[in-house]
């Protein structure tokens, strides 16, 4: 897919809990590294018929930078009085989103699928590139104000 | 040497010799290109990129004995990095020498040099206990630029990004300086905010594919990002260029690589979504904190 052929995209990050949330938009799906979440996300969505576009992680800054993205929803996994609990690079997509002032929709979450739990940036999928783990920084869940 | 990546393209009786960075770090082999169309193919499936393809411009015009087609060439398959100046260098220098092969061995010696030289300066602005955010490869100047800092009594430890799809972050960049027994550690692309908010990271250093007097660069996709986030966080961002030019990056066609590439290093799966892949992102001067040109007395 050529860039010149979206615009007014709606940025997913996270898993979510009701799909309705995602129904409209023509949605921007990021890899969401080191778990691959957007893959299985597409599939789901393709199930769904909901128009999509996937991109890895660090594109999103260009996307942004172009003015391609007109709302982020973030799924989180927690809420309490000073935010959000999110999934590991969550921050990333907040700082993104908001320094382009582009509006972040909090919506509840699903965790990370079972067997997902230890990946890190060491491998993807079965490849594994660094065997040193301590030499890896590992995923986190990452606090963001509301 | 410590590390291969320096020098990844190397040419000797009529050969030119290319390490082929998408099979590290599983293996250290090398491509051998005898014609102008082998070293298209080379440059087109990644397996040199950075200062790699700058010596197997030269030494493919070596091969060619033709300098300009062979940028022509270059340029068509590799649009975003500035071959033209190049085959102006390599022109300069062969009006000097007269003897292409020397012209040749001149710069190369030269930009090793000058390479060098910039690792030191970078070191000399990192601070005393460096915890340095870096993206992609730069093409073994962080083995460098480690080494001058351990010289001068400072500590440094790097954080390579992983740097989707290609990983060179992964493969490349933490894969020489674990070998040259440099402190790196490795990160997700999306942990970058992370490592920023708390704390963990106090410079940025980049490479640069383009640059412009101005002081915009054109650099692996994902740099943007790092430097907006930087800046936010009042973090340096230090920037490695060779030769700005007077020339308006936002016209400089940015390189789309082939969809299925996004997927790269991903097992087999029934969908692959439709996908983007901009291979670059300009980053605008204003989030550059300095910026390092090969010649000193050149920086801004």
């Amino acid at each position: 897919m050529k860039l010149d052929e979206v615009f007014d995209l709606t940025l997913v990050w996270g898993l979510p809990q009701k799909f309705e949330d995602l129904q409209g938009d023509f949605l921007l799906i990021p890899e969401m590294r080191p778990y691959l979440l957007g893959l299985s996300l597409c599939e789901r969505l393709k199930e769904l018929n909901y128009p999509h576009v996937y991109v890895t992680d660090n594109m999103l800054g260009y996307l942004f930078f172009k003015g391609k993205i007109k709302k982020t929803l973030l799924f989180y996994l927690k809420k309490d009085k000073e935010g959000f609990e999110c999934l590991n690079g969550s921050l990333y997509v907040v700082r993104l989103s908001r320094l382009h002032k582009v509006p972040v929709v909090f919506l509840p979450g699903k965790g990370i699928p079972k067997g997902l739990e230890n990946r890190d940036a060491g491998g993807i999928d079965e490849t594994i590139f660094v065997k040193d783990r301590h030499a890896i920084i590992k995923p986190k869940i990452e606090r963001i104000n509301g | 040497m410590k590390t291969p990546l320096a020098y990844p393209v190397r040419y000797r009786n009529g050969v030119i010799r290319v390490l082929d960075e998408t099979r590290l770090p599983f293996e250290e082999t090398y491509i051998e290109v005898r014609t102008l169309k082998e070293a298209l193919v080379v440059l087109k499936e990644m397996k040199t990129r950075a200062f790699g393809q700058v010596l197997l411009y030269f030494y493919t015009c070596l091969l060619m004995e033709n300098i300009e087609h062979t940028a022509r060439a270059f340029k068509q398959v590799r649009p975003t990095f500035d071959f033209y100046g190049l085959a102006e260098m390599l022109k300069d220098a062969f009006e000097k020498t007269g003897q292409l092969k020397a012209a040749i061995e001149g710069i190369v010696n030269r930009f090793e040099k000058m390479r060098r030289q910039r690792a030191k300066r970078v070191a000399e602005a990192l601070p005393p206990d460096a915890h340095v955010l870096t993206i992609c490869h730069v093409s073994g100047e962080l083995v460098y630029v480690g080494e001058a800092v351990q010289t001068l009594g400072k500590s440094v430890c790097f954080y390579a990004s992983e740097t989707r799809p290609y990983l060179q972050g992964t493969r490349l960049t933490f894969w020489e300086l674990q070998r040259a027994g440099i402190p790196v550690k490795l990160l997700c692309d999306n942990q970058a905010a992370w490592l920023m908010e708390n704390g963990v990271v106090n410079a940025v250093i980049t490479g640069s594919d383009r640059s412009n007097i101005k002081g915009d660069i054109i650099n692996k996709i994902g740099t943007y990002a790092l430097a907006l986030l930087a800046h936010h966080h009042g973090i340096p961002v230090y920037a490695l260029v060779q030769r700005p030019k007077e020339v308006e990056l936002t016209q400089v066609k940015i390189e789309r690589r082939p969809e299925q590439e996004v997927f790269m290093w991903l097992k087999k799966r029934g969908y692959l979504p439709p996908a983007l892949y901009p291979a670059f992102d300009l980053t605008p001067a204003r989030l550059i904190t300095k910026h390092f040109d090969f010649e000193e007395g050149n920086e801004a």
